[in-house]
Order: C-alpha cells, then structure tokens, then sequence
C-alpha cells in the first residue's frame, strides 16, 4: 500500500530524512517511531504530499507520490500532529466542507459524527483537545480512504480520551484501512502495531514485528529478586550481574539466565538470604527503542 | 468550478459573516469618504479613487487574512490534503477575497456617493470594473499572503505595499498633471489601470484609454494568480 524508495529530505543543508526504504502492506497498522527530529513528521508529510521530497520516491495506494499527487491524497487520510480543522466553523461545517471537497454525500457526515460521538454543533476551536483529536480522526476517515497517515494521534490526551483514539484505530483498522502510526507512546506502538520501524537520525535502525524488534534486541536479561536483607557482602559477591537495590528488592541484568542462577542459589545458602520471589524479563519496545536511538 | 465554489463559500461562512467583518466593510468606506467630504471640492474626481481604495484594502486585507490565519494554525494543509489542484485552492481564495472586496466597494457606491451627490456615467461599466478590480486586488492578496514567510508580517507587508501605491495612482493628484517619472511609475501600478477604469465609468473620460485598463487589470489579476499558483506549487 505504501512503498518507500530512498526517500530523503533536505532542508538547505540539513538531512532530515536520510535514504529510507520500507513498504507498509495492505491492511496492517505500521508503526513509526523515533526520538524527537528523527524524521518521523517529515516523512508522513512527504508521504501525504504536504512536503516535497528531496529524493528518491514513494509510492501510495499504487499512485506516485510525486507524479500522481491528486490521486495519492484522494487515496489518504490524515492525522496530523496538531487538530487543524476550521476553528470557527462548527464540526458539522468542518465535516461538510471536507465531504464537499472530497465529493461524498452528506449523510456520511451526519454517520460519522454519530460513530464518533462528536458534539455536531459545537464550534471546533470551542472543543477540548480530546474532542479536536477525535474530530480531525473522523474528517480523515469521512472520505473511507484505504490508508490513514497517524501522525501523534494520542499526544497530550489524557488516559481515557486516549484509549478512546487507540480504540477507534482498531476498529478502523477492522474497517480495512490500512494505518501508518507515528507516536512517541512505546506501549501504544507494541499494543497496535503489526510491525514497527524506528527511525532515528533521519535513517531506519530498525524494521520488524514487535515480537521480531524484542527477541532481536533481548541481549540482556533484567533478574529482579526480592529477598529479606540484601546483605552488602552479598551484593558485592553479584557485582558481575550489576545489581541495583531498592529497599529489599535488587535488579540485575544478565545475557544467560541459567549461568546467573547457577551463581546466585549458592550465595543465598552462603550468606543465608532468604528469597521471597524472583522474576526475569526481555527488552520492552521501549528498551528497543532506547537501544537503538542511542 | 464546483471545488472554486466550495473554498469561497467556506471563507465566506468562516470569515465575512462575522459581525467585525461586515462592520469593518461598511465603517471603511464611510469613514474613508467622510475624509474626503471633509476636504469638499473634487469630490467627482476623487469619488472613482475612493471605491478603488475600498476594494483594494477590502480584497487584499480578506485574502491576506484568512490565508495567513490558515497558514499560521496548519488549517491551510487540510485544504493541501485535500485533492484539489494548485488552481483550484488559489482561485477559491481569490473568488472568496473577491465576494469581500465587491461588496465593500459596492457599499461604497451605493451608500457613500449618493450622499455625496454624485452621479454614475455608466452603471453597468461601473459594476464590471468593481468585479475586476476587486478579482485583481484578491490575487494580489492571495500572492502575498503565500509568499510571506512569517504570516505574522503580513500587515506590515501588505501595508508597505498599499499605501505607496495608493499615492503613486492618480487617486490624489491627476496623472496628467503629475511628473512624466512618476506617469511611467504609474503604469506599473494595477491601482491606476483600476481608478482610471472607475473614473471613466463616472465621467467618460480617463487618462488611460479604457481599453487598455480592462486590458492591464486582467493581465495583473493574471500574473498574480501565476504567481500564487507557482509558490503553492514551490512550496507543496
């Protein structure tokens, strides 16, 4: 649905987007992620046709992002990453024009606004920014375009409107759109996206599902034991595995599980610590995501 | 067409039917003409000025606004997002400056100068030179309004622009009176082709032949939507 063939951008001397390539299938949700000024805004902006590319070229829904503008942008929605409607129109007036612009009956207006619970009458620039975000989801949902360019959608929301957005995502995604979504919410990013690419520095360091991205990047594992007194003799006999105390509870990390217990189990009998739970877990895509944006 | 129709009826609804919109429009020109009844003599030369200026700071004041406004809170990407060509948004936004600018200098017509007791030559050359002047002036506006790199500045551009040319036109002072520098500086000033136009619909007799003012406000209004047409292209 979405192809992308060295996409570069410069701004005078700065490169912005360096080179990247990556194609987003039909009917998944693609999440796009990076640290601030990686280039995610600017690349769903040359992907939407809001920014000119530099080089290299892309296409959307089939159509070439730079020879084909008007049928790439009939075949997108977008979410940008401030709510842009019509401030002194109301969101029925908003959701009018956009349906005139993009030539679909009216009653489609009147069905959106009902699916997503949005106050018709109010003016926008009068909505609070939860209703603005949802308001903006729906004038780009209203033309049914295959794919939707997310940029941030969930940012500054608190955790009900939030998960409000994430859930219409889903539901939109049922729907059969296919979603291309930027946002810094690693735990959004894991919890909807099929596969994930994380940008950093204008370039892709990494490109997989989230199971992929974890399992590629679980080079350590973080052991979290709680025991009755983390004896400082003891804590330096573990120095090999980094321990961190917090009160009774001491975080190491370690590459090989079972090399660790072999250590750790004789020096609980030595020293007589007592353990009251132990637990070990992979790298998060947060953990991902700070890996390789180092 | 239809997309043309849409962007102009949006604006209009967005930003002409605003109580400080449609107070401005009728304060403007009958404070302007006030200042002129004040001075009291030439009133029959000064009249075609005074309806160019009210379309001129109508037409460019409207589009230069609601474009910056757009520009300034990323409402004008929506209509970028939008599948329309570079054409179509450009016109929407002179069509909708123009509804603005005609009806300013149409208050100014139609209150002010029967007030002042003055009388039209040609009502119907009156009206199209109203049209064409306003449409000329909304394309100046939209350029500006899209070339400006800080929407902020847009005031302080517009105006630079402006009030010069309301002093270089032959709205004041005559142009055969004025010197023969300033006549040639004249003719590069859509402003004269627009009074001069206006003048003859009054009395029948300009300085320019009325030809080729028709013939120079269509060009302006032209070249100014190329120009428009070619930053949005530059820019998206």
């Amino acid at each position: 649905m979405i192809i992308s063939r060295n996409l570069t951008k410069y701004y005078d001397n700065h490169l912005a987007v360096d080179h990247i390539s990556f194609h987003v299938k039909k009917g998944e949700i693609f999440g796009f992620l990076g640290p601030n000024g990686a280039g995610k805004t600017t690349t769903v902006r040359m992907l939407s046709c809001l920014t000119k590319i530099s080089e290299g070229e892309a296409f959307v829904n089939g159509y070439s992002v730079l020879n084909d503008k008007v049928n790439v942008k009939r075949s997108i929605g977008v979410v940008q990453d401030v709510a842009n409607l019509f401030g002194d129109l109301t969101v029925r007036q908003n959701l009018r024009f956009m349906a005139e612009l993009y030539h679909v009956d009216k009653k489609r207006v009147e069905e959106i606004i009902k699916q997503f619970e949005l106050p018709a009458n109010k003016k926008f620039n009068k909505l609070s920014f939860g209703f603005k975000k949802r308001a903006v989801l729906a004038a780009a949902v209203l033309h049914n375009p295959p794919i939707l360019f997310l940029d941030e959608p969930t940012v500054g929301l608190d955790v009900r409107s939030s998960r409000h957005i994430q859930n219409l995502i889903v539901e939109l995604n049922k729907e059969g759109h296919t979603i291309f979504l930027t946002t810094h919410n690693m735990a959004v990013a894991e919890k909807l996206s099929n596969r994930i690419a994380i940008i950093n520095k204008g370039k892709i360091v990494a490109l997989g599902t989230p199971q992929e991205l974890k399992s590629m990047f679980t080079k350590m594992i973080k052991v979290e034991v709680v025991v009755d007194n983390p004896r400082k003799d003891f804590l330096k006999e573990l120095q090999q595995f980094h321990p961190k105390v917090q009160s009774n509870t001491i975080i190491m990390s370690t590459k090989d599980l079972q090399e660790f217990l072999d250590v750790f189990y004789p020096l609980t009998k030595k020293y007589r610590i007592k353990v009251r739970s132990i637990t070990s877990r992979g790298a998060n895509i947060e953990e991902v995501f700070l890996e390789v944006t180092k | 067409m239809k997309n043309v129709y849409y962007l102009a009826k949006k604006d209009f609804f967005q930003y002409f039917i605003k109580p400080a919109t449609i107070s401005w429009g009728i304060i403007f020109p009958i404070v302007f003409a006030m200042a002129f009844v004040v001075r009291g003599r030439d009133i029959n030369f000064l009249a075609p000025g005074l309806i160019a200026i009210a379309s001129f700071f109508g037409a460019t004041s409207m589009a230069s606004t609601s474009i910056t406004f757009e520009r300034r809170f990323k409402e004008f990407e929506r209509l970028i997002l939008a599948p329309l060509s570079y054409w179509e948004i450009v016109m929407g936004k002179v069509v909708g400056s123009l509804v603005f600018g005609l009806f300013v200098s149409l208050i100014t017509t139609f209150i002010t100068l029967p007030f002042l007791g003055i009388q039209v030559g040609n009502p119907l050359l009156l009206t199209v030179a109203c049209i064409l002047t306003s449409i000329a002036f909304s394309s100046i506006g939209v350029f500006i309004a899209l070339i400006i790199k800080d929407p902020r500045n847009i005031m302080i551009v517009v105006n630079s622009i402006r009030l010069p040319m309301i002093f270089l036109s032959g709205v004041f002072i005559p142009l055969s009176a004025s010197p023969t520098i300033l006549q040639y500086i004249s003719l590069l000033m859509p402003l004269t082709y627009a009074v001069e136009l206006l003048r003859y619909s009054f009395t029948y007799n300009a300085f320019i032949p009325i030809e080729i003012s028709l013939v120079a406000i269509f060009v302006w209004f032209f070249i100014f939507l190329v120009l428009a047409v070619a930053s949005l292209k530059h820019k998206y």
